[in-house]
This record gives structure tokens, sequence and C-alpha cells, in this order.
């Protein structure tokens, strides 16, 4: 094993370039499964946002809008749903649960969402993991909201804090507020990573309650203004809603469920599979993964690069070495051998150190990008795409490596004992 | 055919460097004998180290024959000829003969980890017990840990003598290895090595410019008188 | 970051469904453990060359013949060997329209293990060359996924 002594010594020898070069192989490599794995996180978080739902049940308009406005409190629907039509298609045999969802107004730019119960029983995320309290309890009054984590945490609120419910989703204090309305936070949800965490919940009256007065979208006179304490859930009839949610019996009767829903007859309807739609919207997205994968690649080259240059503009001080090599009976292929040799190890170290990195990197801000940005770093440390990559690394490095070997061989056959110039 | 009391014959040999027209060196004929300690002079340009180089099987002939022990090396493969080499010769450079980031001990030890008959010309003896006695031969035993760039140019010659006999090889090919020397250590230095080399019979080529040297070894000649350049 | 990628897709909003699309297939699968079910939706078109109903012999020959193939379902739609699935073609229907005619097929499938998990491969254009391209749509017990099949071969990680 002279040779591996000899890379290692000579490396050492050229500790500052070594060094230099390990560390921009390290980074690009780091960069390269870093992004992969911030990759597969916002895959992740995007496809698991919602799980366990079959179907989600709309106004007719495009998949698209639908989950968008259900899931990821974006976007509006531009029609709301008979209560009346709600009432009619979840009776059917082959619907295990719903869950309605009311959605219109806003609260200080988060989403305020009219649900009942069934939402904390059966709305899931991540494969099997619930919507739970973190304090308080459940809508149980007609004025109780349940905020979610974000919403409270940024906004700093407390159990028994009194909220105003804004008309429309926007940004800051609302242009018309409900500030007629004293809703109570009577729960506080545990932090899911999910959009669920930035929005308020309320039960369905608590959201019709809000409008009970209100005419084509415009606040009521003062004369017509109903008071608050006349107004009970009780007595309050739903009218409409936004959506809901379905879990059915079977997978089999869902198709069939959902053919049933499309073509619903009364009122035009749209049903989608939510991790149908959300994969398919993930596939569309499949470019900026592309381009992503592309700048670290070309990162990596970079990297390359730099060995690349360090090896070269060392090649002509070590021809004398190569001359002594040579005479104590190197083979000229040998020699071609200790600076390929010495760029796998180079790449090899630059490249375990990049895997150290990223690792490090990554268990350390896992709870950090998990709270800040709802990106879960669930699944194996390394995907078999990722080992590949590693793989390709490791052999481009030595193959480039054979760019300065075999110029040395070159020189060395030129030199013989001698360095010539 | 060689007899075999002769180690090296050249015969009819040239050699061109690639991209001139003329060679540089044209020897028809010369032989070296077992156990000779040739010094070889001529100014510089006069092809001492190309002759050395072919000796050593590292430039190979334009034309003609090179037998060393009996055997053609013209006829080797290049793995072949740098085998042999490793095998059978030393070779001493004018200077900067040792690898930097290598110990003493380290640069020594080379031909050993590239050839394994080189190794086992040692015998079964202890390696490091033969550097130790060589290097005490040379003086420059106590030197083996230390780093190759704390040495003097007096004992960094030393070091490649040493690492050119380990092993005790049939030839040492010497390329002015005194010329960084002064006159005094010159002496000690040949003396050293003529030491050694007749302990392990060992033959010696060595070509310098400075003929001050000459009356140590048994045999002298000029270049001159053995290429035949017009 | 996934707010940004979120507004990217609402300008992306390309996809929509239910429309009659040339050369554009659409295959739902559903399974309840080891038993499932395949809707097999295309144009006419894409299955026997016209969509007009078909009149002379030459026609009728050709429509036997495309929705012959229709029970070589399993060819396109490749489970694992592992699972020994076995694709079974229940109904089918050719709904003809005024401007343009569609085939419906429905397939039961038994395996001996459950699919969730495994991968299923498709080759739709080995049958059918003139099916660009076909939406799936996979529910496999709690695995939701779909993909764009537009070439042999693409598969689908049911996880």
């Amino acid at each position: 094993m002279v040779f591996l002594k000899l890379a290692i010594k000579s490396l050492q020898n050229r500790a500052f370039a070594t060094t230099l070069t390990v560390i921009s192989i390290a980074l690009s490599v780091a960069l390269l499964l870093t992004v992969e794995r911030a990759k597969r996180a916002a895959e992740e978080g995007f496809t698991q946002t919602i799980s366990k739902t079959d179907l989600i049940v709309g106004a007719r308009s495009g998949p698209l809008q639908l989950i968008l406005y259900t899931v990821f409190n974006m976007g509006n629907a531009t029609h709301n749903i008979s209560y009346e039509t709600y009432e009619k298609v979840r009776m059917n045999p082959a619907i295990d649960w719903t869950i309605p969802y009311s959605l219109g107004d806003g609260h200080r730019g988060f989403r305020v969402v009219g649900t009942n119960q069934d939402f904390f029983k059966y709305y899931h995320y991540r494969g099997d993991r619930k919507v739970t309290l973190a304090e308080g309890q459940e809508f149980n009054d007609l004025w109780d909201v349940v905020v979610g984590a974000e919403v409270a945490r940024k906004l700093g609120y407390k159990l028994g804090d009194r909220v105003v419910v804004t008309h429309g989703v926007t940004k800051g204090e609302g242009i018309l507020q409900h500030d007629d309305r004293p809703f109570k936070i009577s729960g506080i949800l545990e932090a899911t990573g999910t959009p669920l965490d930035r929005a308020v919940y309320m039960s369905l009256q608590g959201m019709e309650a809000l409008h009970i007065d209100w005419q084509d979208g415009s606040a009521p006179s003062p004369d017509k203004i109903v008071p608050h304490n006349k107004l009970s859930k009780e007595t309050l009839p739903v009218q409409t809603i936004t959506a809901f949610f379905v879990g059915a019996k079977s997978r089999i009767e869902t198709l069939k469920l959902q053919r049933e829903i499309n073509t619903y007859k009364e009122e035009p309807l749209l049903a989608i599979i939510p991790g149908a739609t959300l994969s398919e919207l993930w596939n569309g997205l499949s470019y900026v993964e592309g381009v992503l994968r592309m700048i670290s690649w070309m990162v990596v080259a970079v990297g390359f690069m730099a060995m690349l240059i360090a090896l070269t503009t060392t090649l002509n001080e070590r021809r004398r070495e190569m001359a002594i090599l040579r005479a104590v009976g190197a083979k000229s292929t040998q020699i071609v051998g200790l600076l390929v040799f010495e760029s796998a190890l180079l790449t090899a170290v630059g490249v375990l150190s990049g895997v150290v990195v990223s690792v490090g990197l990554v268990a350390a801000l896992k709870p950090w990008i998990e709270t800040e940005f709802g990106l879960y770093l669930v699944g194996p440390w390394f995907t078999r795409s990722e080992l590949l990559y590693l793989a390709i690394t490791l052999v481009g490095g030595t193959v480039i490596g054979l760019i300065p070997a075999l110029r040395a061989q070159k020189l060395a056959l030129k030199d013989g004992l001698s360095v010539r110039t | 055919m060689s007899s075999s009391s002769e180690l090296i014959t050249l015969r009819d040999l040239s050699y061109t460097y690639s991209g001139q027209t003329s060679p540089t060196l044209h020897v028809p004929e010369f032989r070296v004998n077992k156990g000779e300690e040739l010094f070889l002079y001529g100014p510089s340009g006069t092809g001492k180290t190309t002759l050395l180089e072919i000796l050593a099987g590292v430039l190979r002939p334009t034309r003609g024959s090179v037998e060393i022990l009996g055997r053609d090396l013209v006829k080797m493969s290049d793995a072949e000829r740098d085998a042999f080499r490793a095998e059978h010769m030393g070779y001493v450079f004018q200077s900067f003969n040792l690898i930097p980031y290598l110990s003493v001990q380290e640069n020594i030890e080379l031909p050993l980890h590239l050839s394994a008959s080189r190794k086992a010309r040692l015998g079964t003896v202890d390696t490091e017990m033969v550097i130790r006695a060589l290097c005490g031969n040379l003086g420059i035993a106590d030197l083996l840990e230390k780093k190759v760039t704390e040495l003097s140019v007096g004992q960094q010659q030393r070091v490649a003598v040493a690492r050119a006999l380990l092993g005790k090889p049939d030839l040492l090919l010497a390329d002015e290895p005194t010329s960084a020397l002064d006159a005094d250590h010159r002496e000690k230095f040949l003396k050293l090595m003529f030491e050694l080399s007749e302990l392990y019979g060992t033959t010696v080529i060595f070509v310098s410019h400075d003929r001050s040297i000459e009356k140590l070894f048994s045999r002298s000649l000029s270049l001159e008188s053995i290429n035949k350049v017009v | 970051m996934l707010k940004v990628l979120l507004l990217s897709l609402m300008a992306l909003a390309h996809t929509e469904h239910g429309a009659h699309v040339h050369g554009t297939g659409k295959v739902s699968l559903a399974f309840d453990g080891k038993k499932g079910k395949l809707e097999f939706h295309a144009p006419t078109e894409a299955i026997y060359g016209f969509e007009h109903s078909a009149k002379s012999k030459k026609d009728k020959q050709k429509k036997e013949e495309g929705l012959g193939k229709l029970d070589a379902m399993a060819e396109m739609v490749v489970f694992d060997p592992a699972l020994k699935c076995e694709v079974k073609k229940e109904i089918f229907e050719v709904i003809e329209q005024k401007n343009h005619s569609d085939v419906e097929a429905e397939y039961a499938i038994n395996c001996e293990a459950p699919v969730a998990g495994s991968t299923v491969t498709f080759n739709f254009q080995k049958t059918y060359p003139r099916l660009k391209k076909v939406q799936v749509e996979v529910l496999a017990d709690q695995v939701q996924k779909s993909l764009e099949v537009k070439k042999n071969g693409e598969s689908l990680e049911l996880k």
C-alpha cells in the first residue's frame, strides 16, 4: 500500500490546497443532498397535508382550486353548496363519515373555517395523525373559536381571549369587521406543521351567525342588526357550506361514489381524490425540482473544477517527484494511478464530509425547519437516488483526476529522469 | 555473446529525441564489466544523462541493443524495463533525490515497495536492520527519522546512495551526484560509496564533467570516445 | 417554501378533468387490500381508429379488433408478479355521442397480497399506440397517487 501512503503524505504536504479542495467538494455535495432532502420534505409536507380522506367535494370548479381553498387555505370558492345537498349526499351508503367546511371569513390574515366536531374526529394528516387540542376545548358554544398553533403564536392568543372576525380574507385589520360579534377562544390546536396551523375554527352556526343580518354581502344598517345575545346554536339554521371531506367505507366504492357526486343532478359538484390531485400537482412542479437539481450539479461541477485546478497547478512542482519515483522503478502507469488515487481520495473525503455536513445540518435544524416552514424531514437518511448521486460524484471526481494524471504521465515520459523544460 | 564477466553491452546504439533530426547519441559499441567503477566524463550537453537514462531503461533507444545481465532492454516492454530497473539498479541524481514529504527512512525504503524482487534481494534478514547498517556505514544512521528538508545537501546525497544501494543492486547509475558538494566532502562521499559498492559487488557508472575525481575510479572514459555522433 | 410552491402552482393550473381529449385516456384504480377495481376510459379513436359509428364491413372489423384488445388489460397495467394479480374484464361499453365516442370498461382485480406498497407499471402504448397520454389515478387503502403516463414502462410506486 505504498501508494496510499504516498498519496496521503503528498496531500498532507499540500494541506492548504487539499483542505480547500475538500471543502469545495464537501460543500457542493452537502448542497446537493440538502436540496434533495428539502425536496423530499416538501413533497412529504405537500402530499401528506391531508390523509385518510377519500374525496373532497365542492362546487364545480377546477380540482386545483378546490384543493387549494380547502386544504391550503388559499384562494376562494366561487360558489358554495347548499346544506341540503350536503345532507343528501352524506346519506349515500358508501360514505362512512364527512366533515363540512364553510369558508369565507378571515381573522387578521388567517382563514376562518366553519366546521363541526367531526373535524376533530376524522381530519387526518401525515398518515394517521389527528387534529388535537394543545389547550382548552372544542368549539361547543356558538361563540367559541379554536385557533391553529401558528395563529396563537403569531398573535399571542391565550384561552379566553376575545377575537373579532373580518369579512373576507384580508391581511391585517379587515375593512369590514364583524366587531359586534364577540367570539372567544375556547381552544388552541397542537402544531401540525400543515396549513391547519394557520386557521381559526368555529362551528358552522358561528359562521352563519356572522352573516345572519347581512344582505348581499353588505353590512346591515344599524336598525337591522340582530343583537348577539338573541342568537343561539340551536336556533340558527345552516344555509350553505363551501365543501366537505368524505371518508368512504371502501376504496372500490369510492370510484363509484366519485362518479355519482360528479354527475349529481340538482347541483353541479366536483369530487376529487385529494392524494391523486396533490401528486398530480406535485408532478406539475417537477420542473422546479429539475432546476434545483441542476443548480446543485453545477455546484458539484464547480467543486470538481476547483479540484482540477488544484491538482494541475501542483503538477509542475511535482515533476521532480515523478522523476524520483520513475528512478526507483515506478511504472508510468503507476504514476497515473497515484494521481488518480489522490483525486479519488480527495473526492471521497469531500463526499464524506459533505454527507456529514448535510446530515448534521438536517439533524440540528430539524425542529426549527418543522415549525418555521412546515417541512417534515422524515423518511430514510438517504434514498436510492441520493446514494446514486453520491456514487456519481465519487466516480466523477476520480475521472476528473485522470486529466492531471494523464498529463503527468506524459510529462514523466518526456522528462525521463531529468526535468526538461 | 557477452561473457560472464560482462555486465553491459551496447551495440550500434542510437538515440534521437523526438522533434530532432540528428541523434544525440550514437554508440557503435560499449562494454562494462561486472564490478567496474567507471568514470564517464564530458562537458554538459554531450548526452551523458541520455546515456544513463537509456541504461536505466527509462529511454528506449531509437536503434541498437542494450544488453544488461544478458537481457536486451530494447526487447522488453515498458513495464518490464521498469521492473528490471527496480530490481537491478540504483540511481542517484545530481540533486533533489528525495521526496520532500517522506521521511529519510521512507525515502530509502521506496524501491522495496515498488519491487518485490528487490525486496527479496535483502534475504530473510530484517529490513529495518539492513537499513540501519547501511546508513551506519554512510554515517547517516541518526537521520532516519528526520524530515528530508532538515538535511544538508551532503546528507541528502548520502541518503540517495543508501536508497540506490539498498538490496545490493547490480548497477549503480550516478548523474553528477557530487557536483553540489565541496572538494573535501566529494572525496569522502565517493570513498563511502565505493566501499559499499565493492562490498555489495555493485558496478558503478558515474558521469561528470569534473575530472578532479577521476583518479578514484577503476576506469575513466571520455564520453566523446564512445559517442560517435558527428 | 410551500407557499411559494403553491403560488407557482396556481399559475400552473392547467389540468382540468372530464373533457374528451383525443389520444388521452383515464384509468382509475382502487384497492381494498387484495381486491381491487379498474376503470378504463378512452376515446374510441385511440382504441379502434375512428369515432363515427361503424357501418362499413372494414370499420366493423376494426372496431371489433380494437375492442377485443381490451381483454388484455393485464398487459397494459402490470402488477408486481409476486402479488399474483388476476385482472378480469367485467363490463365495457361504447358511448356514442354527437361528435365523439368513448369506450368505458371496468375490471375486477384479485391479488394474493395487498397491492398498497407495491409498484405498478404501465404499458398502454404497447396495445394502443394511439393512446398518447393516460391519466392514472390510484387509491390503494390509504395511498392516493396519480401519474400521467406518456410512454411504456412508466411506473408508480404505491407508497
